[in-house]
């Protein structure tokens, strides 16, 4: 409730009014304006401060560069915050429903929180044949999770993918877009170790 | 026995793709040169007379769509290179990008001229991210010894969405919107990225018109099959014993790929099966692999050559398993506009589990086949009209399969 509120109040601050209607105070409704600008600052990585806003503007004088900002985002936090999705709305002159389609839209984009390694699993047909859920299975043993989620050190997640055009040597997967092809359930050890060690 | 005939893929594995010396020192960039002594209509005309068609899958002829872009008034025209490359088991346009960038630049720069266009983008698929530094390098080093004349291009990246492969679907995400297809027409050739006209052609289709234009129309024409001449890169997967790439004339069949080529099935099986033309494409039984990959042949058994994928079973795999997973492909990537794709792929899928699950019974298949048939008909575009394909294509020369499965729910009941 208080987020909806919130992003009613923000864009268009007559609603004010109706939101006391609904029995917030308007001491409330500051307060929520003021933590809604607070997130737009995301604290990361050990305390500094990150303004999505920088990012995005990069890209606004491109025309259509709304998912180059996506990729910008994401590429610097894993994932896109809300908060910045908000703000690329803003920049590219566009409601927040409309950026927010456009984020959902593709399956590269997430907008929840991933590990810092997120692991694709081609899962199309070539991939399929070839032992691609014995190497899910592997993954999953290996890092204590499921697929879609993300191990509780928050060093990986876990996706599907469909084909990512690597299929001379089959099962293929991708880790933060890198592609490992031909890969065995045995080789899942190891490639994980790799990583940690990085 | 059937050779390799290397247009395309000509400097592959013969120079460093970020050396643009070594590509200008094979011939390299004097298309474009000549192009520009030839004049605008000369250069469609020649494109034209090629007989050149499009290798993204539908097979339109590459002349006529410059042609018609020329032909639109307009103070800006757009060149699009599609590099979006989603069906599964191919790819040959990453192949071209990562290693012979400079034929992708010069065929679009070609175009770029000929239609009057000065800005090009290559909308590459999100997957593809090593490509960047690649396809930037080369273009810059083009731009750099002023090659490309007032041609610029930009490099742009799709994030995962295999509907963005379709051509109006490609723009909307170009502009920065969800890549959802729009109803045809207007063209691209006349209302296409930002409305203005715009060429939307395949990377393999581009990176054929320098040589075109070099050795002449003549030359082209006479290669493969007479309809859908040239050369067709394949990428072979599955149970053969060569799963890599080949680039071939037209006019060979199926059986000289999987068996000449391919070097036959791997561990000495029987062949079953199959998939040409990627997720979309049908399956081709062992009765018709003398058939030509080309355009018109393949579709004259109901098959497509689509991206040049060949996905091969050998008689030990479980073909209504496959199918299933084909057809969940689609449930994921319906990107859910229009009702009887978004709500008939995920149909399909559920039915064809059902039967791999030993739940299925005999009317299931005529819902599939009544299924198939009305998606064909009114599904907006190629992706939702595609998707049953494969599944009818299964039913129909791979009935006695999807017979057991049912017979086998006989047995559990
Ligand atoms: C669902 C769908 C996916 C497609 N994917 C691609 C693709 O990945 N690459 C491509 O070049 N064409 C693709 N196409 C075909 C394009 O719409 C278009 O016909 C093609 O880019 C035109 O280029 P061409 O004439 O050089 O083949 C796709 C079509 C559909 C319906
Ligand atoms: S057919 Fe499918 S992919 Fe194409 S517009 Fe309709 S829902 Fe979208
Ligand atoms: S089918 Fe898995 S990478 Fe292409």
């Amino acid at each position: 409730m208080g987020g909806d509120c919130l992003h009613i109040v923000l864009q268009n601050p007559k609603s004010m009014v109706a939101c006391t209607c609904f029995g917030l105070r308007m001491g409330d409704i500051l307060r929520l304006m003021v933590l809604n600008l607070k997130s737009i600052y995301n604290i990361q990585r050990g305390g500094v401060l990150v303004e999505y806003k920088k990012l995005v503007d990069d890209y606004t004088s491109m025309p259509g560069g709304l998912i180059e900002a996506f990729h910008a985002i994401q590429n610097e936090h894993g994932y896109l915050p809300e908060a910045a999705i908000n703000e690329a709305a803003e920049a590219f002159k566009i409601s927040a429903a409309e950026a927010y389609g456009v984020a959902t839209f593709y399956s590269m984009f997430s907008v929840k929180p991933r590990g810092k390694y997120v692991i694709r699993i081609c899962r199309s047909a070539p991939c399929h044949v070839e032992g691609a859920q014995e190497v899910i299975a592997a993954l999953e043993q290996e890092l204590g999770i499921c697929m879609g989620g993300t191990s509780n050190d928050g060093l990986f997640s876990l996706e599907f993918t469909e084909c990512v055009g690597q299929c001379q040597e089959r099962p293929v997967i991708t880790i933060n877009g890198e592609p490992y092809a031909g890969v065995t359930p045995g080789d899942v050890p190891g490639i994980l170790n790799e990583i940690r060690n990085k | 026995m059937v050779k390799e005939n290397r247009v395309v893929l000509r400097n592959h594995g013969e120079l460093d793709p970020l050396k643009i010396d070594e590509y200008i020192a094979r011939d390299g960039y004097n298309a474009l040169k000549k192009a520009f002594n030839m004049g605008q209509d000369d250069v469609i005309e020649e494109v034209k007379a090629s007989k050149l068609r499009g290798r993204g899958g539908a097979g339109f002829s590459c002349g006529l769509k410059w042609l018609f872009t020329k032909q639109v008034e307009a103070d800006q025209k757009y060149v699009v290179c599609n590099a979006d490359e989603g069906e599964p088991g191919t790819y040959k346009d990453r192949m071209i990008m990562q290693y012979d960038p400079h034929t992708l630049i010069e065929g679009m720069a070609i175009c770029g001229y000929a239609v009057g266009a000065d800005k090009g983008y290559i909308y590459c698929r999100g997957e593809y991210p090593y490509i960047l530094d690649i396809l930037n390098t080369a273009i810059g080093q083009a731009a750099e010894k002023g090659l490309l004349g007032d041609f610029s291009i930009e490099v742009r990246y799709g994030a995962g969405a295999y509907v963005c492969g379709e051509e109006t679907a490609l723009l909307a995400s170009l502009e920065g919107k969800r890549g959802e297809p729009s109803c045809k027409p207007p063209y691209p050739t006349v209302e296409g990225v930002w409305k203005k006209p715009t060429v939307v052609n395949n990377v393999e289709t581009f990176a054929s018109v320098p040589s075109i234009i070099n050795k002449g129309a003549e030359w082209y024409s006479s290669i493969g099959d007479p309809d859908y001449p040239g050369t067709k890169i394949l990428t072979l997967s599955g149970d053969v014993n060569n799963t890599t790439f080949f680039e071939v004339p037209t006019d060979t069949t199926l059986r000289e790929v999987i068996f000449g080529l391919g070097g036959g099935m791997k561990d000495g099986k029987a062949f079953k099966a199959a998939q040409v033309g990627g997720n979309s494409g049908a399956f081709v039984p062992e009765s018709l692999l003398d058939t030509p990959i080309a355009f018109d042949s393949m579709e004259s058994i109901s098959a497509t050559l689509g991206s040049g994928a060949v996905f091969v079973l050998d008689e030990t795999r479980d073909i209504v398993d496959v199918s299933c997973r084909v057809a969940g492909f689609f449930v994921h990537e319906s990107c859910g506009k229009c009702a009887p794709c978004r709500i008939g792929t995920t149909r399909i899928h559920e039915i064809i589990e059902r039967i791999g699950q030993g739940r299925g019974n005999a009317a299931d298949l005529v819902l599939l086949k009544d299924l198939g048939s009305v998606m064909a008909g009114s599904c907006l575009c190629g992706l939702g009209q595609a998707a049953p394909v494969p599944i009818l294509s299964v039913l129909k020369h791979f009935a006695e399969d999807y017979d057991a499965a049912i017979a086998r729910a006989g047995e559990v009941c």
